[in-house]
């Protein structure tokens, strides 16, 4: 997919350009380009690295079980026919857990294992359980407790206030997330009537 | 609009506050696990580099050529009857499918009309609430082998369409103000 991507943005920009008289600009753009990555990517490199060590703080510590407190009764509303004390549960929430910390390298790989386990319990292996389709849209969306990417991107391009956004940004996910549930049980309805 | 600005400052330090006491009530070595995660950290943006130089280089050259405009185009009749300003077309188009493409269009965006505008508030908060659904709808299916996913994508598009209409009323709630 990136592959594609990439090649078609760079061989339509240049022939675009040749065609409509650009290619000073967009030769220029390449170095422009190059700058704006290294310095990008220092300031993601001091960010990412100081919120993944707060993070592994509250993976190590108890506070994790704390958040999974507040996750479960979700878990257990959200889903059918769940057991509690089973492999898939424990993976659904580690997963969700490590989405809202924005733990992405460790939530990915939970998420895979549970979707596997529900795979297993799925009377027809070429489509989607309820279940399943519930657990990709969550994964689809995105409620993060401090969204560190944007703010490290933000304080990059020398914002006056980087996290003035925090507040925008949940009330936003959470808009989104709860429409999603809100559409997917009435699809879920839907399906079941037909 | 005070409480909005103090709720935003104190947000991360209440948070690392807590962090903290538990770490130190649990008489857990907390700097070893805040090093640790930091070595993984460091990791992540290793492996960062090599996409996000690749895909910021191709969307400045896509800005610079004035073909972004074309593309932008097409839906901004889309936009404009849900009153989004059509500079926010080519994150919107590109954010369901690449992670990092939209991060190196929001970057350019945020360079040009400045990182505290309408815009670069606006953009920074779709990044945040939606997630690069086709990408991860995609990995997930593969994962267990199912190729009919239209019902995940139909829902997860329309979720993150809502994700954006959210930002932009986030935005003209007065919940972003400097």
């Amino acid at each position: 997919m990136l592959n594609l991507i990439w090649c078609f943005f760079i061989i339509i920009s240049i022939i675009y350009s040749i065609f409509f008289g650009n290619f000073v600009n967009v030769n220029n753009s390449i170095f422009s380009g190059i700058e704006s990555t290294t310095n990008l990517i220092i300031s993601l490199f001091g960010s990412m690295c100081f919120w993944n060590g707060i993070m592994n703080i509250v993976k190590n510590t108890s506070m994790i079980n704390k958040i999974k407190i507040i996750i479960n009764p979700l878990i257990k509303k959200l889903f059918n026919n769940i057991d509690e004390d089973s492999e898939m549960y424990k993976n659904i929430s580690m997963n969700m857990t490590s989405n809202l910390l924005g733990l992405g390298n460790s939530s990915t790989p939970c998420g895979l294992k549970a979707i596997e386990e529900m795979q297993k319990e799925n009377p027809n292996k070429n489509k989607l359980t309820n279940n399943q389709i519930l657990f990709i849209l969550i994964n689809t969306a995105s409620i993060q407790l401090i969204p560190t990417t944007i703010i490290s991107i933000r304080t990059s391009l020398g914002s006056k206030n980087p996290s003035i956004i925090i507040l925008g940004v949940w009330f936003a996910s959470i808009v989104a997330f709860l429409s999603m549930l809100l559409i997917t049980k009435i699809y879920f309805k839907f399906r079941k009537s037909i | 609009m005070k409480f909005i600005t103090f709720f935003s400052n104190t947000a991360i330090l209440f948070f690392l506050l807590i962090t903290i006491l538990f770490g130190i009530i649990e008489r857990k070595n907390v700097i070893q696990l805040f090093f640790d995660g930091v070595i993984e950290g460091e990791k992540i943006v290793i492996a960062l580099f090599p996409t996000l130089l690749a895909l910021i280089v191709a969307v400045e050259m896509l800005n610079k050529s004035g073909i972004i405009y074309f593309f932008s185009n097409l839906i901004t009749p889309i936009l404009n009857f849900f009153k989004i300003g059509k500079n926010l077309s080519s994150l919107i188009l590109i954010r369901p499918i690449s992670g990092s493409t939209t991060t190196a269009v929001a970057t350019s965006l945020m360079k040009e009309f400045g990182v505290d505008s309408k815009i670069g508030l606006i953009a920074s908060c779709i990044m945040g609430s939606t997630e690069t659904t086709i990408y991860v709808a995609s990995i997930y299916s593969a994962k267990i082998k199912v190729k009919d996913i239209k019902e995940v994508l139909i829902i997860g598009l329309i979720t993150d369409f809502i994700g954006i209409l959210a930002s932009c009323l986030a935005f003209n709630l007065g919940l972003m103000n400097l």
